[in-house]
C-alpha cells in the first residue's frame, strides 16, 4: 500500500469519529476527554465480527456502531440528566474512556487477545470506500444539524434554561448527540481495525480523544466540514512536520496554540464549506439524470 | 471570505501531503533520485517471474546507488531515550561505514524516523513503514517496541523487505497461528528466553526465594514476561506470594507494594519496560521500611540514570541482561558515544546496543549475500552460524522461530552504588 | 490495622499533592470559569527551576522552593498575557482556552524535552527523602512537609483574598467579572494576580511531586488528578478543591489495597461521578455551572 494512500485512509477514517464529535461538541457544547474507548468498543466489535464469523466488512462497522452507540448510554444516562453539570460529564467519559482499555486488555484474552491485542484481520479498508464513508458520514451529519435537531441542540447549548421552558427534552437530545458521536466513532474504530490489520488496546488512549476533541474545536463550532477539515489537517501535520526531526511535536504544539491564538473561534465557526458538495450533486444529476433529460 | 477561507486550507493540506512525500530522515534529501531508480530495480527483483539471473543484473545496475537502510526509534515523548540512544549510536556507525566506502562499494543511505506515538499508538509506525517500503528501502531496522514492531512485521512481510528489529516479543516473528514471518529477524533474545533463564537463575542460585509480582497489563511485554516468569518460577517449586497490577504511566505503587509486603517476599518483581517504574518502586519499597524486600526488574535497570533516579534505593536488586553495558567488550563505544552523551543528557543502555545489532546483521547480510537482494540476504542469515555482535556472540537463527540461538545473559546485581556483573548464565535444558 | 494505617498515610500523602494542583485549578476558575490546562506545564517548569537552583546555585532547599514557586509564577503569568488575555478579549467561548491549554501541554514537555534530555532526575535533595517512622507506620519528611506547606500556603491565600484589596478585587471579579471592572476595579491587575497565585501553587506542589517522585518533562500528566479534584470539589471553592483532592488521593489507595489494582481508576472515577450525581454542584460548590 502506497504512503500517501494510508495517510488518506487515516484522514478519512478521523473524519468519520470527528463528524460525530462535532455534533455533541460544536452542536450540543458536551466535552468528551474519552472518545477514543467508543473507536476501541468499534474497532473490538467490527473486528471479531470479521474474523470469527466471517461477517461483511460494512456491516461489521454498522455493528461496531451499534456497539459503541450502547455502550455510550452507559455514561449517558447517568451524567447527562437534569441539572447536573457538564462538568460531571466530562469527567465521567474521561474515566469510562480509561475503563475501557484497561478492560479490554484484562477480559475475554481468548476472544479480545488481551494486551497482545488482536492481530490477523483482513485488509478490508481501502481508500476508495473509506472516501466513501467519509463523504457519507460528512452529509448525514450535516443533515442531523442542518434539520430541526441541529437548531435545538444550538439552543440547548446557548440557552438551557430557555429552551427547557419551550418545552425541549434536554436529556434526550444531549443523549442523541451523544449516541450519534459514539455510533460514528464505531464505525470509525472498525475501518481502522480493518486498516492496520491488528489491534491493541492501548492505540485507543488519552492522546487520540484529544486529538478527536482538538480537530473539533480547532474546526469551529456549530459545523460539520470545519472540524472534517481540521482533522485533515491534523493529520497530516505531524506528517508534514517530520524534516523537523525531534522538534516536531513542541512545534506541532505550538502551531495548534497560535492557531488558537489568532483565530479562537476556529477555523469555520458557523459555516459549512459547500462548494465540493454542490459539484458533486451537480455532477451525480448530470451524470445519473442526463438520459432521463434527453428522453 | 468563505471560499478564500476553504481555498486556503484545502491548499494547507495539498502543501502538507505533499510535504509528507517530499520531506524525509536525515539523508533523504540528497538522495531522492537515486532513492527512486531503487525502487524501480526493487520492483524488478522481487518480480517473481524473474530468473536469479535477472535479479543478480537488476543489483548489479544499481551497484553505484546508495543502499537504503532505514530505522525506526520512538525518539521523542518520555521515553525518547530508547529511540535516540539507538539513533545516535546507529548514526555514527553508518557515518563511519559510509568514511569507509560503504558496502560492497556503495554508500549507506541511512534515515531515521520517529514513530513514538504516545500511549503505545502505533500509527506513525505503520506511516513510517509504508514511507519505506514504497521509498524502497533494503533494509529496515527497528523499532524496539513490541506493540509496534508486530505491526511493522506484518507489513514488511506483505511487501517482501527484510526487517530487523529488536522488540522483543515472540509475537514479532512468529504469526498467530505459529509460523515463522519469513521477512523478519530479530536482533535481540525474546522475552520468554530471558525470563526463563532469570527463574531458573533464582530457583537454582539464589535459594528459591519467595517472589512477589508487580506487572502492567496492557502492553505485550509486560503482560508477556509476567506470564513466563510466573509459569517457569511456580513449575520449578518457586512460590509466589501474591501478583498485583499496575497501570501504563503511573508512578506510585505504594498502595501496591504495602499489600504485597504482608506476605514477606524476599524480592518484588517487577517486568518493566521502563526504567523509571522500577526506580520509583525501589525508592518506595525503602520509603515504607520493608527493608528485607528486595527489587527485581529488568535490563532497563542498566543504566546511570536509574541510579540517579533512586541511588542506593536498589541496594540488593537484580535483573538479567543480555549483556553488560559496563563490560570492556563495549568500551570502544562508550567512549565515542560520551562524546553525544554530553549534549543530550541520555546515558548509553543496553537496549540501545541491541538496536545496534541491527546494523550488524544487516552488514553480515548484505555483504555475505554480495547483493542487496532480499532473497540473497535472507539466506545469508538463514545460513548463518555464528557472528559475533555488539552485544553477544551468536549461533545464527533458529529457522522455526527466527530467534537468535546461542546467546548468554549476564546476571547484574545492585552493591555499593554501582551495578555488577555476577557472571553470566544459561538455562538448563 | 497496621497495613491500614500505612495505607491511610500514603492516600493522604498523594492526595496532598493533588489538593495542591486543584487549588490552583480551582483559583483560575473562580475568577475566569475555565480551566487552565497549560496548568501541567507550568508545574514542570517550577520543578525544573528549583532542580537547577538547587544543582546549579546550591542553595538550601526552601530558598529554592520559594524560587521555583515564582518561576512557575511567572510562568503562569507569561501564559496568561501572551495567550489568554488577548484571546479572552476576544470574548471567545471557555473552551477555546481550554484546547490553547492543551496546545500549551503539548509543546512545554517537548521543548523541555529537547532541551534538556528525557532522563528522570532524582530531586537533589536527600532531606526530604528521610523516613519517619511513627508506631509501625513510615512517614517521610516530604509527605509532612507538603501537608504542612499546603495548609500554610491555603491559609495565606485566604489572607491574602479576605484582608488584602487586591483580594478583594479577585473575589469581586469572581462574583461578576464585568460589573466589577465598571466598579473601578483594574481586570487586569487581578488577572495578573491570579494566575501568579495559581502558578505559584503549581510550582509547590512541583516541587514537592519532584521530591516524592522525580523530575521530568512529562511530569505534568499528574495535572489531570487536579482537573478531577477541582471539579469534585465544587466550582472555584478552594476549601472543595482541597477535600476533593485529599479524598481522590485516599480513594485511589484505598481501591488499590483492597478492591483492585487494575480497575483503580474505573472505581474511583465511577465514586466521583456518583459525588456530582449526588450534589451536582460539587462538594462545596455554590452554584451549578459548567466548568470547561
Amino acid at each position: 500500500m502506497g504512503y500517501l494512500e494510508g495517510i488518506s485512509i487515516s484522514i478519512c477514517i478521523n473524519i468519520v469519529c470527528v463528524c460525530g464529535i462535532a455534533i455533541l461538541t460544536g452542536y450540543m457544547g458536551l466535552f468528551s476527554m474519552g472518545h477514543a474507548c467508543f473507536l476501541c468498543l468499534g474497532a473490538y466489535t467490527s473486528a471479531c465480527l470479521t474474523k470469527y464469523l466471517g461477517v461483511n466488512y460494512f456491516l461489521s462497522l454498522l455493528a461496531g456502531g451499534a456497539v459503541a452507540a450502547t455502550g455510550s448510554v452507559v455514561i449517558g444516562i447517568p451524567t447527562l440528566r437534569g441539572k447536573i453539570s457538564g462538568d460531571c460529564f466530562t469527567i465521567a467519559t474521561l474515566g469510562f474512556g480509561e475503563a475501557v482499555r484497561i478492560l479490554m486488555a484484562n477480559i475475554g484474552v481468548n476472544i479480545f487477545g488481551g494486551a497482545t491485542g488482536l492481530s490477523g484481520l483482513e485488509h478490508f479498508t481501502d481508500l476508495k470506500s473509506s472516501v466513501v464513508i467519509a463523504v457519507l458520514a460528512i452529509l448525514l451529519t450535516r443533515n442531523y444539524a442542518k434539520s430541526q435537531h441541529g437548531k435545538i441542540a444550538l439552543a440547548i447549548r446557548d440557552y438551557a434554561d430557555a429552551s427547557e421552558l419551550l418545552g425541549v427534552n434536554i436529556f434526550r437530545e444531549k443523549l442523541k448527540a451523544l449516541m450519534i458521536s459514539a455510533f460514528f466513532c464505531g464505525v470509525g474504530g472498525g475501518m481502522m481495525a480493518h486498516y492496520y490489520v491488528y489491534i491493541v488496546p492501548n492505540i485507543f488512549g488519552n492522546t487520540m480523544s484529544n486529538n478527536l476533541l482538538t480537530s473539533v474545536v480547532l474546526g469551529g463550532v456549530a459545523s460539520i466540514t470545519g472540524p472534517a477539515t481540521a482533522t485533515g489537517m491534523l493529520t497530516a501535520m505531524p506528517e508534514a512536520f517530520r524534516f523537523l526531526d525531534n522538534w516536531r511535536l513542541s512545534i506541532y504544539g505550538l502551531t495548534l496554540l497560535i492557531i488558537m491564538r489568532v483565530r479562537p473561534e476556529g477555523l469555520f465557526a458557523y459555516k459549512e464549506i459547500t462548494a465540493p458538495f454542490t459539484a458533486l450533486s451537480r455532477w451525480i444529476k448530470t451524470k445519473l439524470f442526463k438520459p432521463t433529460v434527453k428522453a | 471570505m468563505k471560499k478564500v477561507l476553504s481555498l486556503v486550507c484545502a491548499s494547507a493540506m495539498v502543501l502538507s501531503l505533499g510535504a509528507c512525500s517530499g520531506g524525509g530522515g536525515n539523508t533523504a534529501s540528497t538522495a531522492d533520485p537515486a532513492a527512486q531508480a531503487n525502487t524501480e530495480a526493487q520492483a524488478e527483483a522481487a518480480d517473481p517471474a524473474e530468473s536469479k539471473e535477472g535479479t543478480t543484473e537488476a543489483s548489479k545496475d544499481d551497484s553505484n546507488d546508495p543502499i537504503i537502510i532505514g530505522f525506526m526509534g520512538w525518539s521523542s515523548g518520555p521515553d525518547a531515550m530508547y529511540g535516540l540512544v539507538p539513533q545516535y549510536l546507529h548514526e555514527y556507525f553508518f557515518k563511519n561505514v559510509n568514511a569507509n566506502g560503504g558496502w560492497l562499494g556503495r554508500p549507506i543511505d541511512f534515515r531515521t524516523y520517529d514513530i513514538s506515538g504516545l500511549d503505545g499508538d502505533f500509527s506513525e509506525a505503520v506511516n513510517v513503514a509504508n514511507k519505506l517500503i514504497q521509498a524502497g528501502a533494503d533494509i529496515i531496522m527497528g523499532p524496539s517496541n513490541s506493540t509496534q514492531g508486530k505491526a511493522v512485521a506484518e507489513l514488511c512481510n506483505n511487501a517482501g523487505v527484510l526487517h530487523i528489529p529488536s522488540s522483543p516479543a515472540q509475537a514479532v516473528t512468529v504469526d498467530d497461528n505459529g509460523a515463522v514471518r519469513e521477512y523478519t529477524y530479530r536482533s535481540g533474545a525474546t522475552l520468554s528466553d530471558k525470563m526463563n533463564t532469570f527463574a531458573n537463575y533464582l530457583y537454582h542460585e539464589c535459594g528459591a526465594p519467595k517472589i512477589a509480582i508487580l506487572y502492567e497489563t496492557t502492553q505485550v511485554d509486560c503482560v508477556d514476561m509476567y506470564q513466563t516468569f510466573n509459569d517457569v518460577y511456580t513449575s520449578l517449586g518457586g512460590e509466589i506470594t501474591g501478583v498485583s497490577t499496575y497501570q501504563i504511566n503511573d508512578i506510585e505503587f505504594r498502595a501496591q507494594i504495602t499489600s504485597l509486603g504482608e506476605a514477606n517476599p524476599d524480592y518484588i518483581f517487577m517486568p518493566a519496560m521502563a526504567y523509571k517504574e522500577l526506580g520509583f518502586a525501589a525508592m518506595q519499597i525503602k520509603e515504607l521500611g520493608f527493608d528485607q524486600i528486595k527489587l527485581l526488574g529488568t535490563n532497563v535497570l542498566d543504566n546511570q540514570d536509574v541510579i540517579d533516579q533512586a541511588g542506593e534505593a536498589l541496594e540488593g536488586s537484580m535483573f538479567l541482561t543480555e549483556g553488560d553495558v559496563n563490560d570492556e567488550r563495549f568500551a570502544e563505544i562508550r567512549e565515542w558515544y560520551d562524546e553525544i552523551y554530553g549534549i543530550n543528557g541520555m546515558a548509553l543502555h543496553i537496549d540501545g546496543l541491541i538496536a545496534m545489532n541491527e546494523a550488524k546483521i544487516a552488514e553480515y547480510a548484505v555483504n555475505t549475500a554480495g547483493s542487496t537482494d532480499v532473497e540473497a540476504m535472507k539466506k545469508a542469515l538463514d545460513e548463518m552460524t555464528d557472528l559475533e555482535l555488539v552485544t553477544t556472540h551468536i549461533d545464527g537463527y533458529d529457522p522455526e522461530t527466527h530467534n537468535l540461538k546461542g546467546i548468554e545473559f549476564t546476571i547484574k546485581a545492585f552493591e555499593n552504588g554501582a551495578y555488577v556483573s555476577q557472571g553470566t548464565y544459561a538455562a538448563p535444558q | 490495622m497496621n497495613t491500614f494505617l500505612q495505607q491511610l498515610i500514603t492516600g493522604i500523602s498523594i492526595g496532598s499533592i493533588y489538593a495542591l494542583l486543584a487549588v490552583g485549578y480551582a483559583l483560575v476558575f473562580s475568577v475566569f470559569n475555565f480551566s487552565n490546562f497549560g496548568f501541567g506545564a507550568t508545574m514542570m517548569f517550577g520543578a525544573f527551576a528549583a532542580y537547577y537552583v538547587i544543582l546549579g546555585l546550591k542553595l538550601p532547599l526552601f530558598v529554592s522552593i520559594l524560587l521555583g514557586m515564582a518561576a512557575a509564577g511567572i510562568v503562569s503569568m507569561m501564559f496568561e498575557l501572551v495567550i489568554y488575555r488577548p484571546m479572552r478579549k476576544k470574548n471567545v467561548m471557555r473552551i477555546y482556552l481550554m484546547i490553547a491549554g492543551l496546545g500549551i501541554n503539548i509543546f512545554a514537555p517537548n521543548f523541555m524535552l529537547q532541551i534538556v534530555g528525557g532522563a528522570v532526575k532524582g530531586f537533589p535533595s536527600d532531606w526530604a527523602r528521610v523516613t519517619m517512622t511513627v508506631g509501625s507506620v513510615n512517614i517521610t519528611r516530604s509527605d509532612v512537609l507538603a501537608l504542612v506547606m499546603s495548609i500554610a500556603l491555603l491559609t495565606l491565600l485566604w489572607a491574602f483574598l479576605y484582608k488584602t484589596r487586591v483580594g478583594l478585587g479577585i473575589r469581586a471579579s469572581a462574583f461578576d467579572t464585568r460589573t466589577a471592572a465598571l466598579m473601578g476595579i483594574n481586570v487586569n491587575v487581578v488577572a495578573s494576580a491570579v494566575f501568579i497565585f495559581s502558578g505559584a501553587a503549581a510550582g509547590v506542589a512541583g516541587c514537592f511531586y519532584g521530591m516524592k517522585y522525580s523530575v521530568y518533562p512529562a511530569m505534568g500528566a499528574v495535572a489531570t488528578k487536579g482537573f478531577i479534584a477541582s471539579t469534585v470539589g465544587g466550582l472555584g471553592s478552594l476549601g472543595g478543591a482541597v477535600v476533593a483532592g485529599l479524598l481522590l488521593g485516599f480513594l485511589e489507595t484505598m481501591i488499590a489495597s483492597y478492591i483492585s489494582t487494575t480497575y483503580r481508576d474505573l472505581f474511583a472515577y465511577a465514586l466521583l461521578v456518583i459525588v456530582l450525581i449526588f450534589l451536582p454542584g460539587g462538594l462545596m460548590g455554590r452554584q451549578v455551572h459548567d466548568k470547561i
